[in-house]
């Protein structure tokens, strides 16, 4: 009868030891992948969605980190361009997102987007998913989109006996109504994708469909013109591109009783108007009239390995299911990206109709311009609203000088 | 000078101190009314002059040098919070809006923070002078009864 305390000898010992290490080793084959993200609003739901990610699975392991606004991630991304601390999964803003892929900076994922079931793929909001297709690969997948939406004082225009504006005649009419010794009518924070919003609303493109510039069109002219004379009569609030907290300040003192900002920004503008009812609405809109969708796509970068860049789409793939959607939707006020998401997200939207009202617009957003230049023509579009609503520059003369000035950025 | 005086000469601190602030206001592009009405507003900041000048009197009649100067410095920090307070109250009552939950959160909570941010940080060049100026010339006023 064999012994069974007996001392194993050496030959077993090691057989075991291999074993065991065989065993460990598995343990160890998960990928582990660096996600560079920018929702500070939305912290604790990504933090959250990326432990239940790394909890269901053993394959992958991400490890998201906050890098910051986006202007201050995309400084952090370039320096770290082609160093060991480069994500391999990074939220980059529309905006810096064609610049991204013409420097080269992200993986083309066709190969992996084509092992996508159709109906997944047709369940996306077209303008989003298409946003990530560009240069002839699928380097961008779709997740934290908005769109703009105009924010009103509830209270300011019971009082003065006014409708939502639905059209920019209207608007300007209620601003003016509005307008008082206590109050302006509007407030307006000169950033290039606001202005974007009242051009394509009006009908117009920033950029036609060859990438060229189209900054001095009627529509330009006539948003550009609205702003200057509102400006002129004191029924606007103007502020730079980089003063939104003191515009938005200015609101939720009551000091302007509209406003324009994404759908994103409804917790904190609901959370700190708490002097007046505040709600939402779509933006006024001609005939023909889009918005343009804001946000970011997740890219690849240029120096992930084959392991890392398949599992990224692995945890992206995650994301995008209707469950992780409505958490996300939930969590942060970004549109959902997928129909299927939208039937669970039917009792968030009638808790509060002020949250619906991207969802007002789902179908009439579209990409923003995706020609890489356009991350140089924002900041020409910024200053040109400087100019004219703090300057003495005329519309024409302004929209005139960022045509030639967007023009020189293209043909450079 | 008597207490009747003293108050009299504190009402017509508080109009012209809201004279001043109105026009800074306007030469600066800066709204600073509290009440859809230029009036309302003229009666609250004199009417605040009047009430705090009656609660501190005694203290700068009678009161040591602390006590004195604290009256004063209280006299300036609660100026924006009774003054906008009092023109929410009657613009509340004169539009008739005490039914409304979003006007009294208006009136009571914004008008008391948008008057202190003005005072201090958009009108402060005019409004913090003009506070010290007239408290010195009350404070001073009153010690020669």
């Amino acid at each position: 009868m064999p012994n069974p305390f007996r001392v194993p000898n050496v030959r077993t010992l090691t057989l075991s030891l291999c074993l065991l290490l065989g065993v460990s080793s598995q343990g160890f084959a998960q990928t582990e992948i660096t996600f560079w993200h920018s929702m500070d609003s939305a912290l604790e739901t990504v933090d959250a969605l990326v432990a239940r990610f790394n909890a269901s699975q053993d394959e992958v392991r991400v490890d998201a980190r906050f890098v910051g606004a986006y202007a201050e991630g995309q400084t952090r991304l370039l320096g770290a361009f082609g160093s060991p601390d480069e994500p391999v999964l990074f939220q980059a803003e529309i905006g810096f997102f064609p610049r991204l892929v013409a420097e080269g900076a992200t993986q083309d994922l066709r190969d992996l987007e084509r092992q996508l079931p159709a109906e997944l793929v047709e369940d996306f909001v077209p303008g989003l998913w298409a946003y990530g297709d560009i240069d002839g690969g699928r380097h961008g997948l779709p997740w934290g989109s908005s769109t703009p939406v105009m924010y009103w004082n509830v209270d300011a225009l019971r009082r003065a006996g006014l409708e939502p504006p639905t059209t920019w005649e209207e608007f300007e009419a209620t601003v003016d109504a509005l307008t008082s010794r206590q109050s302006q009518g509007v407030v307006f924070v000169g950033d290039s994708w606001l202005f974007e919003m009242m051009v394509l609303s009006l009908g117009g493109r920033l950029v036609d469909d060859d990438g060229v510039p189209t900054l001095d069109t009627p529509e330009a002219l006539q948003a550009l013109t609205l702003l200057d004379e509102l400006e002129a009569r004191g029924s606007l609030a103007f502020f730079g591109a980089s003063e939104s907290t003191p515009a938005i300040l200015g609101f939720v003192r009551t000091r302007s009783l509209m406003a324009f900002a994404s759908i994103a920004n409804w917790p904190d503008i609901r959370r700190f108007s708490v002097a007046f009812d505040v709600t939402a609405g779509p933006v006024p809109m001609a005939p023909g009239g889009v918005i343009p969708l804001g946000g970011a796509q997740l890219v690849v970068m240029k120096n992930a390995s084959d392991e890392e860049r398949e599992a990224a789409f692995t945890f992206w793939r995650w994301l995008m299911e209707p469950e992780q959607v409505t958490e996300w939707v939930e969590g942060s006020y970004y549109i959902p990206v997928r129909r299927a998401a939208v039937p669970l997200l039917e009792n968030f939207y009638a808790e509060d109709p002020g949250r619906a009202a991207a969802l007002e617009q789902y179908d009439m957003a579209i990409p923003r311009p995706r020609i890489p230049e356009f991350d140089a023509i924002r900041g020409i579009l910024d200053q040109m609203m400087e100019r004219v609503l703090r300057g003495r520059t005329s519309p024409g003369d302004a929209l005139a000088d960022a045509q030639a000035q967007a023009l020189a950025e293209v043909n450079r | 000078m008597s207490r009747t005086t003293l108050l009299g000469v504190a009402a017509l601190i508080g109009a012209t101190g809201f004279a001043a602030v109105e026009t800074g206001g306007r030469m600066m592009g800066v709204r600073t009314a509290m009440t859809s009405s230029l009036w309302l507003d003229a009666a609250a900041f004199t009417l605040t002059a009047v009430l705090l000048t009656a609660l501190y009197a005694s203290a700068w009649e009678r009161g040591g040098g602390v006590r004195r100067i604290s009256a004063g410095v209280v006299y300036v920090a609660l100026f924006p919070f009774l003054a906008a307070l009092l023109a929410g109250l009657a613009e509340l009552t004169v539009l008739g809006l005490w039914g409304f939950s979003g006007e009294v959160r208006t009136a009571l909570i914004a008008g008391p923070l948008n008057l202190l941010a003005t005072f201090t940080i958009e009108l402060g060049v005019v409004a913090l002078p003009v506070g010290i100026l007239s408290v010195g010339v009350l404070m001073y006023l009153a010690r020669r009864r």
